[in-house]
């Protein structure tokens, strides 16, 4: 016995064998997406340390970028063969220590939307952004050194995925998002169903969510205009309008999805996927603050600017 | 089987397998100037588990025997004490040689790349350097 589905464009054939692969799939999904926990306030629990992987926002086209640190940047250190290139390859391998066991392999990563991976730029704000970013290196102004090195908070994006993990907590009717990065933290309002007054702006937006299942539906306004998504996407306008999309999927692994809605630069949205895992046994947040001891504009202008 | 390491073996080791992908906190090639590499030999005079960035500061002396304090910008403390690095591993009056680039707006200080210790151990500070995996 076989069934036939027929779609618009496509007609599928299912074998007895394929139905049944498929039916246990389903069953398994529901029963991994039942077996999630419940606090008591209703919420799924998606509580502990986890790492975030794969949104990085790689063009189809990307901008040359000169403070990449990668080999097609001239400017970077990647292209000598001196032996003070990069650091040996093994360097970086150790990154299970703090990662969780899930395979990016396994997950949506990067943009998922448009398919083509070229974002839907006004051609005005990407010609700015091209010259902004030729702008940074050398910096021209303080407007032109990155958010790191200025130690001002990341916004939803910049968070050095890889190098520190994030706290999520949830007290009853929120959700909160802590750092590892720059002691940044989200407080996501479950109760609220709109946002602050527009006069009130933040680095890190106002964000108010909800839960459908096991989704968590973040939406978030009110940005300030400073923040970056990447250092290829070195700003974002104070129009900047996000949903964010976490599905638990197990007790170690949260699917990520973003719409980047930001009418000032960009014709129409755009979407990122990635994943959070959950960190690996044993890792702590660590302290990083970051304006204390910070001597990178120094090293840059010589005298901090004023401006 | 069993088997023994010796104790700086098992040092070198242990900062490798714990390494992790360090991409930097902030772009290296911003702050650091790629053409102008440096190597100095000194004495550890100082080093700052400060953040962002540690700190190492090294008394190098000229071919006419005057001294000058350089700094060398290593990883984030967290990045260090994750890679193996603990507060004594580079104690004040050890002699090094540190290899870097120099800062963007020049004086007695770079990024400090690697660090030859005495005892021939060379060790990596993370900083804003990048990794070849990336």
């Amino acid at each position: 016995m076989s069934f036939t589905f027929r779609s618009s464009d496509i007609r599928m054939r299912l074998s007895n064998s394929t139905l049944v692969l498929l039916l246990i799939a389903s069953a398994a999904s529901m029963a991994r997406a039942q077996s999630i926990a419940r606090l008591p306030d209703g919420q799924p629990n998606m509580q502990g340390m986890y790492t975030r992987s794969g949104v990085k926002a790689l063009e189809a086209e990307p901008p040359f970028n000169p403070i990449d640190p990668g080999e097609k940047n001239p400017l970077s250190v990647s292209n000598r063969e001196d032996g003070l290139g990069p650091y040996p390859r093994i360097f970086g391998q150790g990154g299970n220590v703090l990662r969780g066991a899930q395979q990016r392999s396994q997950r949506r990563v990067g943009i998922i939307f448009p398919e083509n991976r070229k974002l839907p730029w006004r051609p005005e704000e990407d010609a700015k952004r091209r010259q902004f970013l030729l702008d940074m290196n050398p910096a021209r102004d303080l407007r032109h050194v990155e958010l790191n090195s200025r130690c001002a908070l990341p916004g939803l994006f910049e968070g050095e995925d890889g190098n520190n993990p994030y706290t999520i907590l949830q007290p009853p009717g929120k959700v909160v998002i802590l750092y590892d990065y720059n002691h940044t933290s989200r407080v996501v309002d479950l109760s609220r169903k709109e946002h602050l007054g527009t006069k009130i702006r933040l680095f890190m937006g106002d964000s108010i969510g909800h839960w459908e299942g096991n989704m968590l539906v973040i939406d978030t306004a009110n940005f300030n205009g400073r923040v970056a998504y990447s250092r290829e996407i070195p700003y974002l306008s104070e129009d900047l309008h996000t949903v964010e999309r976490f599905t638990v999927v197990d007790e170690n692994t949260i699917d990520y999805e973003v719409t980047i809605d930001d009418p000032k630069l960009f014709t129409g949205p755009w979407k990122v996927a990635g994943y959070f895992s959950k960190a690996a046994k044993g890792v702590e947040s660590l302290e990083f603050a970051c304006a204390e001891g910070s001597q990178t504009l120094q090293n840059i202008f010589g005298i901090p600017p004023t401006h | 089987m069993s088997m023994k390491l010796l104790p700086g073996a098992a040092t070198v080791l242990s900062l490798l397998l714990a390494a992790q992908p360090l991409s930097a906190h902030h772009a290296f090639a911003a702050e650091f100037d790629v053409d102008k590499p440096v190597k100095v030999n000194g004495t550890v005079t100082k080093i700052e588990f400060v953040n962002p960035h540690a700190w190492l500061y090294v008394d190098v002396k000229d071919p006419d025997g005057k001294l000058t304090n350089w700094r060398f910008e290593l990883g984030a403390p967290n990045a260090l004490i994750r890679l193996g690095w603990k507060m004594d591993t580079v104690k004040a009056g050890t002699d090094v040689e540190i290899t870097g680039f120099r800062a963007k707006a020049g004086g007695p200080v770079g990024n400090g790349r690697s660090i030859k210790l005495p005892d021939g151990r060379e060790l990596f500070s993370g900083g804003s350097a990048p990794t070849a995996d990336r």
